[in-house]
């Protein structure tokens, strides 16, 4: 009944509120949004506890599995699902404490979708069947197109929310074109079934053309290179704290959808080309990692500045993922929830500037907050976070899955995570010195290639006061603190990891009803001496590079200011908004992604 | 005819595919863009019912044959129907919003409408 209710709650809440319109008074519906989102946080929490020795396993309209035949849809809730969904709840929550008297009453369908939103979210991460995600991909994506347009007052928005429903549309015809070509081999459609049909005989070109395929579709969702050219288009005109959910939660979906459907649908099949096909996802994840933080450095528009180190996380979580253990996995886990707690805060603290200094545009911004040490102190602590500072739980993560990269003889990633994490957090640490301290040049050649509005546009004041936008950003950066802090977060993790890996414990569980072996239980993280100094090296450099960077024309790093600018320049203008170039970059992608399978397949 | 025609389905998918990409690719109009993207759509649906195609079959109900006849597939059938339904939620929000787009800034061209650079922005 929980799964569901998980479900179906936000769903029911949707409706009553948007069937009462007229009735409802404002407060009440967004009262009744809060609660809601709420309980299913709780409810989650609830779930995950129950899960700890077998996956909750429920059949849509009694249609369970008979003669070692599974035609019904099947719910699977183990304990990364549900604690994927009270992230996604929680995250909601905030959205909505944050949105409260966001909005004069013109704009009272924002709930509604927001709700909407959030279902479709709860049931993608809890849904045993491939094709079943899909559908909920939809369902979630066609209520982020409405909640990116929702300004529809302004040009921006509309066009900036048909680029990213064209792109994503055509990255769900290629992952539904993946479902079919799967489904053509296994005649499954349900996950474990899938991966026991697939399981029998070695992987064909079919089926290496169907993980592709699927995997691409996710990847569009994740805002992988070359599929991201639609969030920062989407970030950019999206209001604030629908930026806050879809960098939170709605990118780090697509990761997990690809990790869930490699280590169920396909891993036994692909035996030991599995490693390679793992090590293709370190390699995407690696460049996007590299190609997002590099792209944040040179933007000037701040919420496209998230936008591309939103990029540059999901790349550092794809490269976890492609490693294929479950240790590293509980870091990717890990680094998630931090990151959405981080990000979230983030943008309501941009969010926050916008409404009280006027902009988003951090040149047109430069040295207006001085007089706000408050709100530069949480923006600031909330870059060194992002940055990968211990304790915060996004060193912790990338800790673990450092740790594990280093054992697999891939300490190379080491680096490139630090990299981007030092580029991303000097970024944002390079906005706040010159936003609330006034230092830098007033022309920056690095980042007046960016695009940005001439005139930004208001965000909506209904009588919303700093407290109800500053206080959720306080607590998201806190949590951020806790999931570093608290031991038995780990814990949880690498046992959860450790069920999450096993392909075959899932199929069984699911078509036998058997539960999970036996496991020794999970110890605590705890830091290494190199894990730590890393951690602060990498934070440290981001407050050395946002200096350097700042120096710009004048300093004396002054030719490679001037080399970065032009390579910045170009890198923007192939940002060129327009959904046709964001197109023929998807086809690229699989083209090249295909190849690069071919080659490390045979 | 056999060998030939058994490739014509998988053919007539790529085919759609590929021209409603180019279509997307080298709109000037936003509602002709929705226009190309359900031909991409279409492309998914052939593949679809393709797939669920058996030689000699029946349509897959049973009200005039005894159960046990080979029919068609009928899941990819009802695949294809969610998959219709799906985008017809896509492409009504999508020409909303081009309605929308058009009655802001009166043009539809998605070149001149490029978030960020669009007709609201001032020359510097």
């Amino acid at each position: 009944m929980l799964p569901w209710l998980c479900i179906a709650l936000p769903l029911l809440a949707a409706l009553l509120i948007a069937g009462a319109r007229g009735v409802l008074r404002r407060p009440f519906a967004e009262l009744l949004a809060l609660v809601t989102t709420l309980v299913v946080a709780v409810l989650a929490f609830v779930l995950a506890a129950e899960v700890e020795d077998a996956p909750l396993v429920r059949w849509a309209g009694g249609w369970s599995p008979s003669q070692g035949v599974a035609i019904g849809i099947s719910l699977v809730v183990d304990g990364y699902g549900a604690g994927l969904v009270s992230v996604v709840a929680a995250l909601a929550a905030a959205t909505v404490v944050y949105a409260l008297r966001y909005w004069d009453d013109a704009h009272g369908a924002f709930v509604v979708l927001v709700l909407l939103f959030v279902s479709g979210m709860i049931g993608f991460c809890l849904t045993g069947d491939l094709f079943d995600m899909f559908v909920f991909f939809e369902l979630m994506s066609v209520a982020a197109y409405a909640l990116t347009a929702h300004r529809v007052e302004e040009a921006s928005p509309i066009t900036g929310a048909i680029n990213f429903a064209i792109t994503n549309s055509v990255g769900a015809f290629v992952l539904l074109m993946g479902i079919a070509f799967v489904y053509a081999r296994t005649g499954a459609l349900s996950l474990a079934q899938i991966g026991d049909a697939l399981a029998r005989a070695p992987p064909d070109g079919l089926v290496f053309v169907g993980w592709l395929l699927v995997l691409t579709g996710f990847l569009v969702k994740a805002s992988i290179v070359p599929f991201h050219f639609w969030l920062p288009d989407a970030h950019a005109v999206a209001p604030t704290p629908i930026s806050v959910m879809f960098s939170g939660v709605m990118v780090e979906l697509g990761i997990y959808a690809v990790a869930r459907v490699h280590h169920v649908a396909f891993a036994r099949a692909f035996g030991a080309a599995g490693a390679r096909a793992g090590l293709l996802l370190v390699a995407i994840g690696a460049a996007t990692a590299v190609v997002g933080a590099g792209m944040a450095l040179v933007q000037r528009h701040l919420k496209r500045l998230l936008a591309f180190s939103t990029v540059s996380h999901s790349g550092i979580l794809l490269a976890g993922v492609g490693l294929l253990h479950a240790e590293a996995l509980a870091g990717v886990a890990v680094y998630l929830a931090a990151h959405a707690a981080v990000k979230g805060c983030l943008f309501m603290a941009v969010g926050a500037i916008h409404q009280e200094l006027g902009s988003v545009d951090e040149l047109r911004l430069r040295g207006r907050g001085r007089d706000r040490p408050g709100l530069a102190v949480l923006v600031a602590v909330a870059a060194l976070a992002l940055a990968g500072c211990p304790p915060f739980g996004t060193a912790l993560g990338k800790a673990l899955i450092d740790e594990h990269a280093t054992l697999a003889g891939a300490s190379w990633l080491a680096w490139v995570f630090a990299l981007a994490s030092a580029l991303t957090g000097a970024a944002m640490l390079r906005a706040v010195a010159r936003i609330f301290l006034g230092r830098g040049p007033a022309r920056d050649e690095l980042e007046s290639s960016g695009a940005t509005e001439e005139e930004p546009p208001e965000e909506p004041r209904g009588p919303t006061t700093l407290l109800l936008m500053l206080a959720p950003a306080v607590v998201l950066l806190a949590s951020s603190l806790a999931v570093g802090l608290v031991p038995a977060v780990t814990r949880w993790a690498r046992a959860g990891a450790h069920r999450f890996v096993d392909g075959e414990g899932f199929a069984a569980a699911v078509l036998d009803a058997k539960p999970w072996p036996v496991l020794p239980p999970s110890s605590p993280h705890t830091w290494s001496a190199k894990s730590l100094v890393v951690s602060g090296a990498t934070a440290a450099a981001a407050a050395l590079l946002a200096a350097l960077s700042l120096q710009g024309e004048r300093g004396r790093a002054r030719g490679v200011a001037r080399a970065a600018g032009r390579v910045g320049a170009a890198l923007n203008r192939l940002h060129s908004g327009q959904v046709g170039d964001y197109v023929v970059w998807l086809l690229v992608g699989i083209a090249l992604y295909g190849g690069a399978l071919a080659l490390v397949s045979r | 005819m056999g060998a030939l025609a058994s490739f014509v389905p998988w053919a007539v998918v790529a085919w759609l595919f590929l021209v409603g990409t180019y279509g997307i690719v080298t709109s000037r109009n936003l509602i002709h863009l929705v226009g190309a993207l359900s031909v991409v759509q279409a492309s998914t649906y052939v593949l679809l019912v393709a797939i669920g195609f058996r030689e000699d079959a029946h349509a897959p109900f049973f009200a005039d044959v005894p159960p046990g006849t080979p029919v068609v597939d009928p899941i990819v059938q009802s695949l294809a129907l969610t998959d219709i339904v799906v985008g017809a939620t896509v492409y009504a929000l999508l020409l909303a919003l081009a309605v929308r787009a058009h009655a802001r800034t009166g043009t539809l061209d998605p070149e001149a409408l490029r978030p960020m650079h669009g007709p609201t922005r001032e020359r510097e």
